[in-house]
């Protein structure tokens, strides 16, 4: 049995990277959760199935139901239970949406852009564009040529985002030609970049490390080759390499 | 951190004019309430910074040189000279 | 076989020919002699079809009658000869084609093993410099380095994982 918890992938793995934010947890809780549901219904069924095959055949026929037309009991237990299973697995569903829909508190905010075929991210929070002092950076794929020993091959980047720990940062995302989609699967984010679309998410990266995601949305010949990198690190390292920028 | 420089590091807020992941207007809003905001106040008046600061977190910066290229033009989508200031 | 078939094209004359409702009267209220109807399962295909013919027709009036007036014989004839597995619904393949289709099936499989393996290994690019041993190892001290999978293993090369 191959399974491993990576946020970075890894070959053959088979389950979700390593969470790195509460959204992600949530995401794996619920993914659990469900299935619990959908293992006991599988069984339920595969289990109903084979009897009917085992007992019920051509040359095995023990009892066939001619004369029974309505089974007002069994109708309804077979109506209702459907129904409260799928209100079990609404509910946690529900909570855990709304719960990552809104950014009420944000202490950062990132711009992430789409291009035709890199990301550029833009942090625009502390200076003004005005005084031309805004970090923008873009963020292209390293090719099997640059690629030096031990780097990821199509995931590393030139360059990369650097993200305090601990901190309720807010994406804004946006694309400049086609539809691309900012996605980091270890920080539960996936968010579509529509051109002339501005669309929020946020997340709070609860541990250092480097987290990495594709772009999500068919975006043309290069889309496998537009990787993110996200590095978590202290806040206090994060503000002293923003002031050296 | 270093102790000579100091950041001045605020972000926009929760905007319940804009409670929806799309942002959009959030900026653009934000963008047109500066330039009216100075034309009436000039750039020097500092309530106007809040606008100032919120779009350039929001807008990407490829947006707002294209409008304020179309300002200079004359032909930006908003009239940010004449305008009825809301009354009391 | 002559004589039989001799036979049989009389009767079906004089099944054309004379009055048709009282021979189908006639054949309805006679039952099928049990010879000609008896494994007819394993006959059938073999008869020519004027016999065959002249089943049908007696086998048709004969279901004119009450089911259960008819021999248990004739009630399989006539299910034989209305839904049995012959002409269109006999089966591709007999139950001792099995090994045929098994080997058909291996065949192609066979086949398009030895086709992917030709083209991953002849044809194909050769695999990138990231695949081998050094660059992995190289790989996980780095994201060794930067606290990567702090509790599902780090490494791309240790497949046991877990282990730290």
């Amino acid at each position: 049995m191959m399974l491993y918890l990576n946020d970075v992938p890894t070959p053959y793995s088979t389950y979700f990277q390593d969470s790195a934010s509460p959204a992600m947890e949530g995401i794996i809780e619920l993914h659990d959760t469900i299935m619990f549901y959908i293992i006991l219904i599988t069984t339920l069924t595969c289990w109903m199935i084979t009897v009917a095959v085992v007992n019920h055949n051509e040359y095995n026929n023990k009892f066939a139901m001619k004369y029974m037309n309505h089974g007002m009991v069994l109708e309804i237990v077979w109506t209702i239970f459907p129904c409260l299973v799928l209100l079990m697995i609404a509910s946690p569903s529900f909570i855990l949406l709304y719960l990552n829909d809104e950014v009420i508190t944000p202490a950062m905010t990132v711009k992430a852009i789409g291009y035709q075929w890199y990301w550029s991210y833009e942090l625009s929070d502390f200076l003004n564009i005005y005084d031309g002092t805004t970090i923008e950076f873009d963020s292209y794929l390293l090719n099997d040529e640059m690629l030096e020993m031990g780097q990821i091959r199509w995931l590393d980047t030139d360059t990369w985002l650097y993200l305090p720990t601990n901190t309720h940062v807010r994406f804004i995302v946006t694309s400049m030609d086609v539809i691309h989609d900012f996605a980091v699967p270890s920080l539960g984010l996936k968010i579509d970049a529509n051109p002339g679309r501005l669309n929020m998410t946020s997340t709070i990266i609860n541990r250092n490390g480097v987290f990495y995601g594709m772009c999500s949305e068919l975006c043309g010949v290069g889309h496998s080759m537009m990787p993110i990198k996200i590095e978590s690190v202290d806040v206090d390292t994060f503000l002293t390499n923003i002031m050296d920028y | 951190m270093s102790e000579d420089k100091k950041l001045d590091w605020i972000t926009p807020q929760f905007d319940p004019r804009f409670p929806n992941p799309n942002q959009t207007v959030h900026c653009f809003q934000s963008y047109v309430d500066y330039h009216k905001c100075i034309n009436i106040k000039g750039e020097e008046f500092a309530p106007c910074k809040v606008f100032l600061r919120t779009f350039s977190s929001l807008c990407p910066n490829a947006w707002v040189s294209k409008w304020d290229e179309q300002r200079e033009n004359g032909i930006f989508a908003v009239d940010l000279e004449n305008f009825s200031a809301p009354k009391k | 076989m002559f004589r039989s078939h001799r036979l049989i094209n009389t009767s079906i004359r004089r099944l054309q020919s004379t009055n048709q409702t009282a021979i189908i009267k006639q054949y309805a209220e006679t039952p099928i002699s049990v010879g000609s109807i008896k494994d007819i399962s394993t006959r059938w295909e073999r008869m020519p079809t004027a016999e065959q013919n002249l089943i049908t027709s007696k086998l048709k009036a004969r279901q004119t009658q009450p089911w259960k007036e008819l021999s248990v014989l004739e009630q399989q004839a006539a299910y034989y000869v209305s839904y049995g597995a012959w002409g269109p619904r006999k089966p591709e393949f007999a139950e001792g084609d099995i090994g045929k289709v098994t080997l058909g099936v291996l065949g192609v499989f066979g086949l398009a093993c030895g086709i992917f393996y030709t083209f991953t290994n002849f044809v194909a690019n050769p695999k990138p410099a990231s695949t081998t041993p050094e660059w992995q190892l190289a790989s996980d001290e780095y994201l060794k380095s930067k606290n990567a999978n702090p509790w599902g293993g780090y490494s791309q090369l240790d497949q046991t994982g877990l282990t730290k």
